[in-house]
C-alpha cells in the first residue's frame, strides 16, 4: 500500500508534490471556540482529521491552548487573522517542520465551517463553507480543499 | 433530492438535474498562458458533461472589480450586478504566470468562490495567500467544482 502513496498523493494534490518515500505530516487543531463546541462539531472535526488521514499523509492533533501560547495568541484572537509567521513556532518539530498546520472551526449548527491551512509554501489558505449543511458531503469537500492546498510547497 | 444528485456524481450515472443554472466566471489579470486557455477550455467541456448549461466567460469589467472584492472579502464587497438570484456563480481566480516571456511558468489556481446570489456571502470560499497557488489541471478542479456547485445548488437563494 504504501507503494503507491506517492501515486495516490499526485493524482488527489495534483500539484506540485513528486513522487518520493515520505509522508506528509499535518497538524490538525480543533478551534472550535468551547461556548460554540457541540458533539456535532467534534464530530465534524473528527470527520475531517479521519478525511485528511491518506495512505499518504500522517495527521496528529494538537491541542488549542497549547497552539496559542506557541502563537502568541492568548487572547482569543481570531485564528482566520493571525499571520504566516505566528504559526511558525507550532510547526517546528526538532530541527525541522511539520509540513502542514490545519486550524478547524466547525459548527454544524449554525451552518459555518471555517479553515486556516498553513502549507508548507509560503502562505496561508482560508477555507470557508456558509448557509449548507455542514454534513458529509460537505466535510469531504472540504477535507479535498484543504489536502491540494496542504501540499503545496511539498517536498518528498 | 440532494442526496440523489450527489450518489448520481459520485456514481457518475447520467448528468444531474440541478435547479439553478451555473455562471463560471474566469478571473486573470494577466494574459493567459496556451495551456491556461487548455486547461480552461478542458474544464468548461467536463463542467458541461456534467451539469448540463454552464456559462463560462472570462469576467467582463464589472464583474472583474465584484470578484477581486469577493475574493479579498472586502467589507460591502458587493455581487456583480448581472449575477441573478437563483443561479450559481463561480469565481475562479488564475494567478499571473511567473517569469518572463518567452519562459512564463503557469502558477495556477489562486482563489475560488462559489456563489448563490444574491447572498453576499460565498457557500464555499478558498483564498489564498503567498506561493500555496494549486496547479490548473481540469480533472480535479472540475471534479471538485461540479461536487461544491451541486452542494450549492440545493441553498435556497
Amino acid at each position: 500500500m504504501r507503494r503507491l502513496a506517492p501515486i495516490a498523493l499526485a493524482l488527489v494534490a495534483a500539484s506540485t508534490v513528486h513522487a518520493g518515500d515520505r509522508e506528509v505530516e499535518i497538524v490538525l487543531v480543533n478551534m472550535t471556540p468551547d461556548a460554540a463546541s457541540s458533539e456535532a462539531s467534534k464530530r465534524c472535526v473528527k470527520a475531517i482529521e479521519k478525511k485528511l488521514s491518506a495512505d499518504y499523509t500522517h495527521v496528529v492533533r494538537m491541542g488549542e491552548t497549547p497552539l496559542r501560547k506557541l502563537a502568541g495568541k492568548t487572547a482569543g484572537e481570531p485564528f482566520l487573522s493571525w499571520p504566516a509567521a505566528a504559526l511558525q513556532p507550532a510547526r517546528q518539530r526538532g530541527d525541522g517542520t511539520v509540513d502542514a498546520l490545519v486550524l478547524v472551526d466547525c459548527r454544524p449548527d449554525a451552518r459555518t465551517l471555517d479553515v486556516l491551512v498553513s502549507p508548507p509554501a509560503p502562505g496561508l489558505v482560508t477555507f470557508a463553507a456558509r448557509h449548507v449543511a455542514v454534513d458529509k458531503p460537505v466535510i469531504d469537500l472540504a477535507a479535498d480543499a484543504i489536502l491540494r492546498r496542504a501540499v503545496a510547497g511539498f517536498v518528498p | 433530492m440532494r442526496s440523489a444528485i450527489l450518489v448520481s456524481l459520485l456514481l457518475g450515472v447520467g448528468r444531474p438535474v440541478l435547479a439553478a443554472p451555473v455562471r463560471v466566471v474566469v478571473v486573470h489579470d494577466a494574459e493567459l498562458l496556451p495551456s491556461e486557455g487548455k486547461a480552461l477550455a478542458d474544464l468548461e467541456r467536463r463542467l458541461k458533461q456534467k451539469l448540463g448549461a454552464v456559462a463560462f466567460a472570462e469576467a467582463s469589467a464589472t464583474e472583474r472589480t465584484a470578484a477581486r472584492d469577493l475574493l479579498d472579502a472586502k467589507t460591502g464587497a458587493q455581487l456583480d450586478p448581472s449575477w441573478q438570484a437563483g443561479e450559481t456563480v463561480v469565481v475562479l481566480e488564475v494567478l499571473p504566470p511567473s517569469g518572463e516571456k518567452p519562459k512564463r511558468l503557469s502558477r495556477g489556481v489562486g482563489g475560488l468562490l462559489v456563489l448563490r446570489p444574491p447572498a453576499q456571502m460565498p457557500v464555499f470560499a478558498e483564498r489564498p495567500s503567498g506561493s500555496t497557488e494549486v496547479s490548473l489541471q481540469a480533472e480535479p478542479l472540475a471534479a471538485w467544482l461540479t461536487r461544491a456547485i451541486a452542494l450549492a445548488a440545493q441553498v435556497a437563494p
